[in-house]
């Protein structure tokens, strides 16, 4: 390179050494070029690119300083090498690239008007940078890289001489290094581009990725969300049903664990004025909390957990610490999660809530619905208190209601009897003055009609009747049988085998009676009569005895033997009262 | 309308009183002893009767009462108490004692 700074004019055998020199020096411009474009292709950094072609273009040229700028005009940015110069006045250069971009590469700002593989070589005067670049860079190359990059390059002085004019093979080279350079910055910026792209797919693809995981997550909420409105609006049209504390906190409980995701939990509501407890108890046994004793324990500490210093009706106060505020009050579960609620001063409540199902914690979006839900809870828990008292006080009308028309039936009842009895008592009391006058008017008339009406029915009725005494006693109309005594009647008992026949009816003769007599009474004479006497012979002597003064029996039998023509009919006289005085024989 | 009813009333109350003779016990029956001889007793479906003793003859009315008695009432106004037994009556006389009468097959 030092020798193209020497022609001059020479013989043919100097021709001939000027042929070789040339094709020496373009044999080695061709070595630089080629070392050039090995060691830069090498190289993916765009300043390590630009270094080491400064380094490599001072040395062919033979400059002593050099400045290589690599901008973005768009921008006004890039990088500011310089080799040759001192420390101070290459770090002020670097600070000049703005000042730079505006004075060599002006059409930065023409738009599509970026011509790419452009060098131009430019004067310096033309420039009018002298004051931006160090004295003596008089060998200006401007270049374009790409469509955001160009670059400038700036060489000088030369070594040889003072000059600053290359020689046009010098110049040649030089352009053709700015070539390889180009091509270098290019192939670096596009793998630095593709690194950055890829990097920056990277980055996106990392917040894809994170915002994809955000999304998901965000869907797993809503999508819990969504189940737990679902269920809480199920909720709401299932507890609008019912008219139960007790089942009103079972559903609501049976929802929430649903809901929340939770395996156990118990929900209480305590009435103190009325000492009572309704409890609902889903995934673990009731260890006794149904009794008041108990549940005043757990709701006590539950409110003492809340920090509140009152209870204010209508109010649901989470519980802090739940595990360790309710430890001791005989929860089957460990508690996750406790809402204390108050209806007012006297009813209050709990929900208890054991972990989940996941074994994480519940979320403050959750907790905040919970609490929202027990809010609506305490409506319904109202609701059907009121219910319940309203029912209460409707049975206890029901019940006053049929007393009184119970009562009033039986007012009305009593009226009527009364009013009866009044009637009754006036009629009495009528009767009895009607009576009480015409007693005044008693008369012997009266008196003998009474008499004579009354003969006149025994009259009646002893004629109708067969027992019926007969007006005129039969043993006056005829004649008296052969009457003897008793004596004599014993004498034919035991001489001629007379038959006693007893003429009493069947008791007396049951009673008591003549040993051996016969029962004959006239009521039975007939039947009797043909059984037992029809084939007596008529010469039998009959005995017959029985009578008193008012009824003849022994003459009636006496009369109706003797109507059946027995020859020998007798009637002892004083009958069986003569027999026993005599000390006859009697039976039983 | 109830002072038609109730006199009609009780008239079928009078007469269900008015018991008949029991279907099935009227027809002769007859007694074997040897003291009184041979003796017949007839009840007729009318509620009429009578008791034969060779020629004589001892007219009575009957009715049946629960528990197998059938009351026979006499002329005179008498009443002999009869009980029903396996096909046969268990008359109760006073002064003759107990016969037993057995239904005559036709």
């Amino acid at each position: 390179m030092e020798g193209g700074t020497g022609y001059s004019a020479v013989g043919p055998d100097d021709v001939g050494q000027d042929m070789r020199l040339e094709l020496e020096r373009k044999r080695l411009g061709m070595r630089v070029l080629l070392e050039t474009a090995q060691e830069l292709s090498g190289i993916l950094q765009p300043r390590k690119i630009v270094e080491t072609f400064l380094l490599t273009a001072m040395g062919p040229v033979g400059a002593r300083c050099g400045v290589a700028v690599l901008a973005r005009p768009a921008a006004c940015e890039g990088m500011v090498l310089s080799r040759g110069l001192p420390a101070a006045e290459a770090e002020a250069l670097e600070q000049r690239l703005p000042e730079i971009c505006d004075a060599y590469f002006p059409y930065r700002d023409l738009d599509g008007d970026f011509q790419v593989s452009k060098i131009r070589a430019i004067q310096r005067d033309q420039a009018g940078g002298d004051s931006l670049l160090p004295r003596g860079m008089d060998i200006l190359y401007c270049f374009t890289v790409d469509e955001e990059h160009c670059g400038l390059l700036a060489l000088g002085p030369l070594l040889a001489g003072g000059g600053t004019a290359l020689h046009q093979d010098a110049a040649d080279l030089l352009q053709s290094l700015l070539y390889i350079l180009m091509g270098a910055l290019r192939g670096a910026l596009a793998v630095s581009s593709i690194r950055q792209l890829s990097v920056d797919l990277g980055r996106k693809n990392d917040r894809l990725t994170e915002t994809l995981a955000a999304s998901q997550t965000a869907q797993r909420r809503l999508d819990r969300r969504v189940h737990q409105l679902a269920a809480i609006n199920e909720l709401a049209g299932e507890l609008a049903h019912l008219h139960e504390v007790r089942k009103v906190l079972d559903s609501f409980l049976l929802t929430m664990l649903g809901a929340f995701s939770v395996s156990s939990g118990l929900a209480l509501v305590l009435d103190r004025a009325g000492r009572g407890v309704d409890l609902a108890i889903r995934g673990a046994p009731d260890t006794g909390l149904s009794g008041f004793a108990a549940a005043d324990v757990l709701v006590y500490k539950a409110f003492a957990a809340t920090g509140a210093r009152s209870v204010a009706p209508l109010t649901v106060e989470p519980v802090a610490a739940a595990a360790d505020a309710l430890a001791g009050c005989g929860l089957a579960f460990e508690p996750a999660c406790a809402l204390f609620f108050a209806l007012d001063r006297e009813v209050q409540g709990v929900l208890v809530l054991g972990e989940t199902l996941s074994g994480e914690a519940l979320e403050e979006e959750d907790a905040q619905m919970l609490r929202a839900q027990v809010a609506t809870l305490l409506g319904y828990v109202q609701g059907a208190r009121r219910l319940s008292t309203i029912t209460a006080l409707n049975d206890g009308l029901v019940r006053q209601n049929e007393e009184l028309t119970r009562t009033v039936a039986e007012l009305t009842e009593a009226r009527q009897t009364i009013a009866l009895l009044e009637r009754a008592g006036e009629r009495v009391r009528a009767f009895l003055h009607a009576e009480g006058l015409r007693s005044r008017r008693f008369s012997w008339l009266d008196c003998g009609v009474i008499l004579l009406a009354s003969m006149l029915l025994g009259f009646l009725f002893n004629l109708a009747s067969p027992n019926g005494v007969p007006l005129v006693p039969g043993h006056l109309s005829r004649p008296p049988a052969h009457s003897i005594t008793a004596q004599k009647a014993r004498e034919l008992q035991q001489s001629e085998g007379a038959v006693i026949v007893d003429a009493r009816p069947q008791a007396f003769f049951e009673q008591r009676r003549v040993r051996g007599a016969v029962s004959l009474t006239p009521a039975l004479f007939d039947m009797v009569y043909i059984m037992r006497f029809a084939k007596l012979p008529l010469s039998t002597p009959l005995i017959v005895y029985g009578g008193n003064i008012s009824r003849r029996w022994d003459e009636d039998v006496a009369a109706r033997l003797l109507a059946r023509e027995h020859e020998r009919v007798m009637v002892i006289d004083d009958g069986l009262s003569a027999w026993v005085a005599r000390g006859y024989p009697v039976e039983p | 309308m109830s002072r038609r009813v109730f006199p009609a009333l009780a008239l079928a109350l009078l007469l269900a009183g008015c018991r008949g003779p029991v279907e099935g016990l009227e027809g002769d029956y007859e007694c074997e002893r040897v003291d009184t001889g041979p003796a017949r007793l007839t009840l007729r479906p009318d509620g009429g009767g009578a008791l034969c003793v060779g020629a004589e003859e001892a007219p009575f009315r009957w009715e049946a009462r629960g528990n197998g008695v059938v009351l026979l009432h006499t002329r005179q106004g008498g009443v002999i108490k009869v009980r029903l037994g396996a096909g046969a009556l268990e008359l109760d006389m006073p002064g003759t004692g107990g016969m037993t009468f057995r239904k005559t097959v036709k």
